[in-house]
C-alpha cells in the first residue's frame, strides 16, 4: 500500500479521561498489546481502515503532562517527539476542561498536527452545560470534535476527519499557545539560537525553548554541552529576573503553568456557557458514603473480600471444568494409544502443561475484570486513598494492597495485577513480594505436613502461623526494596480522585481479554516446557534390572498394573534425573532438615505448588486422591528420617521460595528485565533458605527432632 | 489579586481543616511531586476546599473547583495555603451526605 494512504496517529490524554474507552470504539478488536520499547508501559496499538486509508493507531499512555517525571510520561513525550505521527489525537474530558486542557496547550507547544476529542459530551449535556466549538476552535487552534464512548456520538465523525486532514481537505492552523509579551519574545529568542546553530534539528524549537525556561533536566543535558549553552544561559537568568520582578519567589515552572490556567480558564470563560457553580456532585454524595470516617474502612474490606472470593470461588468451578476436561482426555487417549515414550511426552508432559496453563485463566479472567471495573468506576483511586497511609508505612503505595491480597489466592494473576501501579519501583516491588502471600496452592501440603507431625488441637494455630509468617517477611522485604534498590523511586500520591462514571462493558471486556491472552501466550510457552522438561527428568534414565522385575510382575495374570507402575515409579525415581539433583543438592538441603526425597519434591514444586504434594505421593507409591493424603501423612510421620522440625522448615521453604515456573514467566513479562527475574528467583530461594535453616536448627535446640 | 485587610496567615495545606477553604500561597514541593501539583493546577492563587481526610488520617482529599484530588500530609506540608472561611451551603442536596459531612467535621477536631 502506497505510504500516502496510511495514517499514523496517536492518542494522547490524562487518566480518566476515557481515552481506552475511545481507542477501542475506533479500532474494535483489532489491538496487539505490547509494551513500549524498554520500559514496562503498556502499548496499545490498533490498525482498521476508513474511506480507503490504513489507520495505525497507538494508544499512548494516561498523562497529565509531558514532563519527564513519570515512565508514563516519558513514553508519551519520547514517542511523539521521535515517531512523529501524522496526527496527535487528544482526548480530553469534557466534564473536567479545566484539569485537560493543560496537557493540550503542552501538545500545542509541540507543535503537532492536533485534533481535540471532547469525550463524555453526553454528560455535558446532562449537564445542561453548551460548550462553543468554533469559539474553542479559534482559540486552540485545533479542530475540536465532540464525542463519547459510551453512546459513540462522534465516532464517525472522528475517522472522517481522521483522514481529511491526511487527504489535506482539512487545514488545520497550527496554532500555539502564546505566552504574555515579555515570556513569549524570550521564548522566541531562545528559539532562534537554537535554530541558527542547527542544534537538534528534529525537535520543535520552539517546545525546546519553553522546556528550557522551565528547567526540564532533559532538555537542558540536550543543549548543554553545545556551544550555544552560553547564550541560552544568559537569557534564562533574564527569565528568571523578569518574572521574580513581578513574582517575587515563584520558580519559572510555577510561572509557565499559572499562565497555562489562566489561558485555559479564559478560554472556559469565553467557550463554556451555564455552568452551575459548584453544586455537590454525586460522586462527593456517594464518597461521603464510601470514604466515610467509620464505614470507610469496612466497605472497602467488604469490597476486597468480594473480590477475592469472586475470583478463586466462583473461579474454583471454570478451574474444576478445564480440570476434569483435561483429565478425560487423558484417560481417552490413555485408552486408544499404545504405550510409547511418544504417548507418555504426550499426556504427561504437553498435556498436563497445556492444562496447567490454562487452569488459571478463570482466576485471571475474573480478577482481570474485578479490576477493570475498579478502574472504569473510578474506585481504585479510593482504594489507595482508604489503604495509603499502611501501605506507605512499608514504602509502597496505596494500590499495591490489591496484588497483595490476590497473592493469597495465585501469585499469578497477583503480580499481573501490580500492573495497577505506574511506578516501576512500586510495581517491582510489589511483584517481588507477592510470593511471601502464601498462594492457595500451598495449602494441601501444610494440611499433609501439620497432619503428620502435629496434634489436631494445634493445626490451626500453626496454620496461621505459617501464613502470618509469609506477611511478616513480605512487608519486610517491600521495606527493605524501597529504602534501598527503590529508594528515590516513588510514585507522588498527588492523585486525581476521578469522578465515579458507569463503565462501559466492552472496554473493560476488551482490557481483560488483552491480558489474559497475553497471559496464555507468554506464560504457556513457558509452563509447558517446563512440564516437559520435568516429566522428563522424573522419568530416565530407568534402571533396568528394577524395570525388568517390573515387567515380570505385570506378565503375571490379574496384576495390579496401576499399582505395580505406582511401585516402579517409586523404586525407579532415585535412578533419574530427578533423584540425582535430589541427592546433588543433599548438602545444601542438609542443615534445613532436608533429604533427597524432600528435594525432589521441592524441584518438581516448580512447575506448581500442587505437584509438591503428589511427589511425595509418588515417593511412598501412594496414589493422589483424597482419602490417600491420610497415608501420606502417616507415612510422613513413620519415616525416621523426618520430625516436627523437618516439618515445620518444609513448610517455611516451601511457603517463601518460587513460587512456581509460570509466575517466574509471568514476573519476566511484566517486569520487563532480565535482571530482576534473576533477583526474583534468587531472591525468594535465598530467603528461604535462610528462613528455613533458622527454623529448623531453632526447632532441633528446642528438642522438636 | 488578594484583598489587602484580609488576615493572611500561612499555614501548611497538611494542617488544614475539613470544610473549609484556603487559597494557596506557594508551592514549595520539589521534583516529580511539585510537577503534578502544578499539572493538576493546585498552583499560587487558587482556590481549594478541604473535604475529607481518609479513614486513617491520612491522606488528605481536596477539592478545587469540580476536581477532586488528594495528596499524602507529607506532601501537603510544602503547600502553604491560608485560610479564607467555611465551604458555603453548596447546591440542593441537604440529605444524608451533608449530615455526615457534619460529623466528619466535629470528629475531625477531635
Amino acid at each position: 500500500m502506497a505510504d500516502d494512504k496510511i495514517i499514523h496517529v496517536a492518542l494522547a490524554g490524562n487518566p480518566n479521561s476515557g481515552k481506552t474507552s475511545i481507542f477501542n470504539c475506533l479500532a474494535g478488536t483489532n489491538q496487539k498489546v505490547g509494551n513500549f520499547s524498554g520500559v514496562t508501559v503498556e502499548k496499545v496499538e490498533g490498525t482498521f481502515t476508513h474511506k480507503g486509508y490504513t489507520i495505525k493507531i497507538v494508544d499512548l499512555p494516561g498523562t497529565y503532562s509531558l514532563s519527564p517525571y513519570s515512565p508514563e510520561e516519558k513514553v508519551a513525550r519520547d514517542y511523539i517527539l521521535e515517531k512523529k505521527p501524522d496526527m496527535i489525537i487528544n482526548i480530553v474530558d469534557a466534564t473536567n476542561l479545566e484539569r485537560n486542557l493543560v496537557l493540550t496547550t503542552q501538545l500545542m507547544d509541540l507543535e503537532v498536527e492536533l485534533l481535540v476529542v471532547m469525550n463524555m459530551i453526553d454528560e455535558v449535556e446532562k449537564q445542561k452545560t453548551s460548550i462553543d466549538f468554533e469559539q474553542f476552535e479559534k482559540l486552540f487552534g485545533a479542530h475540536v470534535i465532540p464525542a463519547s464512548a459510551v453512546t459513540k456520538q462522534g465516532i464517525s465523525n472522528l475517522l472522517d476527519h481522521i483522514v481529511e486532514i491526511k487527504s489535506g481537505k482539512i487545514k488545520t492552523r497550527k496554532y500555539k499557545h502564546t505566552y504574555t509579551e515579555k515570556i513569549e519574545n524570550y521564548i522566541i529568542e531562545i528559539g532562534r539560537i537554537i535554530k541558527n546553530r542547527r542544534i537538534g534539528k528534529d525537535l520543535p524549537t520552539r517546545w525546546m525553548a519553553i522546556k528550557l525556561i522551565e528547567k526540564d533536566q532533559t532538555v537542558i543535558d540536550f543543549l548543554k554541552p553545545t556551544h550555544c549553552w552560553k547564550d541560552i544561559e544568559k537569557i534564562l537568568s533574564d527569565v528568571r529576573d523578569h518574572i521574580n520582578k513581578f513574582h517575587q519567589q515563584m520558580e519559572p515552572d510555577t510561572y509557565l503553568a499559572e499562565e497555562r490556567l489562566s489561558f485555559i480558564n479564559g478560554a472556559i470563560k469565553e467557550t463554556v456557557s451555564n455552568e452551575e457553580d459548584d453544586p455537590e456532585t454525586p460522586t462527593e454524595r456517594i464518597d461521603n458514603i464510601l470514604l466515610h470516617r467509620f464505614f470507610g474502612l469496612p466497605i472497602f474490606l467488604l469490597i476486597m473480600y468480594g473480590i477475592f472470593q469472586l475470583t478463586f470461588r466462583l473461579g474454583e468451578y471454570p478451574m474444576q471444568w478445564i480440570d476434569g476436561l483435561f483429565q478425560s482426555l487423558v484417560s481417552y487417549l490413555h485408552g486408544i494409544m499404545p504405550a510409547s515414550i511418544f504417548k507418555s511426552i504426550l499426556l504427561d508432559g504437553v498435556i498436563a502443561g497445556v492444562g496447567g496453563v490454562l487452569v488459571f485463566l478463570p482466576n485471571i479472567l475474573i480478577l482481570f475484570l474485578c479490576i477493570s471495573l475498579l478502574e472504569a468506576t473510578g474506585y481504585m483511586a479510593r482504594v489507595a486513598f482508604v489503604v495509603d497511609k499502611l501501605m506507605h508505612r512499608i514504602g509502597l503505595h496505596g494500590k499495591s494492597f490489591i496484588p497483595m491480597i490476590t497473592g493469597f489466592g495465585c501469585t499469578v494473576p497477583a503480580i499481573m495485577a501490580a500492573r495497577t501501579l505506574r511506578n516501576r519501583g512500586d510495581r517491582i516491588t510489589t511483584m517481588m513480594v507477592v510470593p511471601f502471600f502464601s498462594c492457595g496452592a500451598k495449602l494441601p501440603l501444610y494440611t499433609v505436613i501439620i497432619s503428620a507431625f502435629f496434634a489436631p488441637s494445634m493445626a490451626g494455630n500453626i496454620l496461621f502461623g505459617v501464613y502470618l509468617f509469609g506477611i511478616f517477611i513480605g512487608l519486610l522485604s517491600a521495606k527493605l526494596l524501597k529504602s534501598t534498590a527503590f529508594k528515590d523511586e516513588s510514585e507522588p500520591f498527588v492523585m486525581e480522585l476521578p469522578p465515579y462514571r458507569r463503565p462501559s462493558g466492552r472496554s473493560m471486556l476488551q482490557q481483560t481479554w488483552n491480558r489474559a491472552w497475553m497471559y496464555i501466550k507468554k506464560a504457556g510457552t513457558v509452563i509447558l516446557l517446563a512440564s516437559i522438561i520435568i516429566w522428563f527428568a522424573g522419568s530416565f534414565p530407568k534402571n533396568h534390572e528394577i524395570h525388568q522385575k517390573y515387567e515380570t510382575m505385570r506378565q503375571k495374570p490379574n496384576a495390579d498394573i496401576e499399582h505395580i507402575d505406582r511401585l516402579e515409579k517409586a523404586e525407579q525415581l532415585p535412578f533419574s534425573i530427578a533423584g540425582k539433583i535430589g541427592k546433588f543438592l543433599e548438602p545444601v538441603s542438609r542443615p534445613l532438615g532436608f533429604d533427597w526425597r524432600l528435594n525432589i519434591a521441592l524441584v518438581n514444586g516448580l512447575a506448581a505448588k500442587e505437584i509438591v504434594v503428589s511427589t511425595m505421593g509418588t515417593i511412598y507409591a501412594i496414589g493422589d486422591t483424597e482419602s490417600e493424603s491420610k497415608t501420606l501423612a502417616e507415612s510422613l510421620r513413620n519415616d525416621p528420617e523426618y520430625s516436627q522440625a523437618v516439618g515445620i522448615s518444609f513448610m517455611v521453604f516451601v511457603l517463601l521460595y518460587i513460587p512456581c515456573i509460570a509466575s517466574v514467566a509471568v514476573f519476566s513479562r511484566e517486569s520487563n528485565s532480565k535482571l530482576w527475574t534473576i533477583v526474583f528467583v534468587a531472591y525468594t530461594l535465598t530467603v528461604a533458605w535462610i528462613a528455613s535453616f533458622a527454623v529448623y536448627q531453632l526447632s532441633v535446640l528446642a528438642g522438636l527432632s | 489579586m488578594m484583598n489587602e485587610n484580609e488576615n493572611i496567615i500561612p499555614i501548611p495545606l497538611s494542617k488544614a481543616q475539613i470544610d473549609r477553604r484556603y487559597r494557596v500561597l506557594a508551592v514549595e514541593a520539589k521534583g516529580a511531586v511539585r510537577q503534578r501539583m502544578l499539572d493538576m493546577g493546585l498552583v499560587p492563587g487558587i482556590n481549594l476546599a478541604v473535604v475529607r481526610f481518609a479513614p486513617l488520617g491520612d491522606p488528605i482529599e481536596i477539592r478545587i473547583r469540580r476536581f477532586l484530588m488528594s495528596l499524602r500530609k507529607e506532601e501537603a506540608d510544602h503547600v502553604m495555603v491560608s485560610d479564607i472561611g467555611p465551604v458555603p451551603h453548596r447546591g440542593r442536596h441537604m440529605h444524608l451526605g451533608r449530615k455526615m459531612g457534619r460529623m466528619r467535621h466535629f470528629h475531625g477536631r477531635r
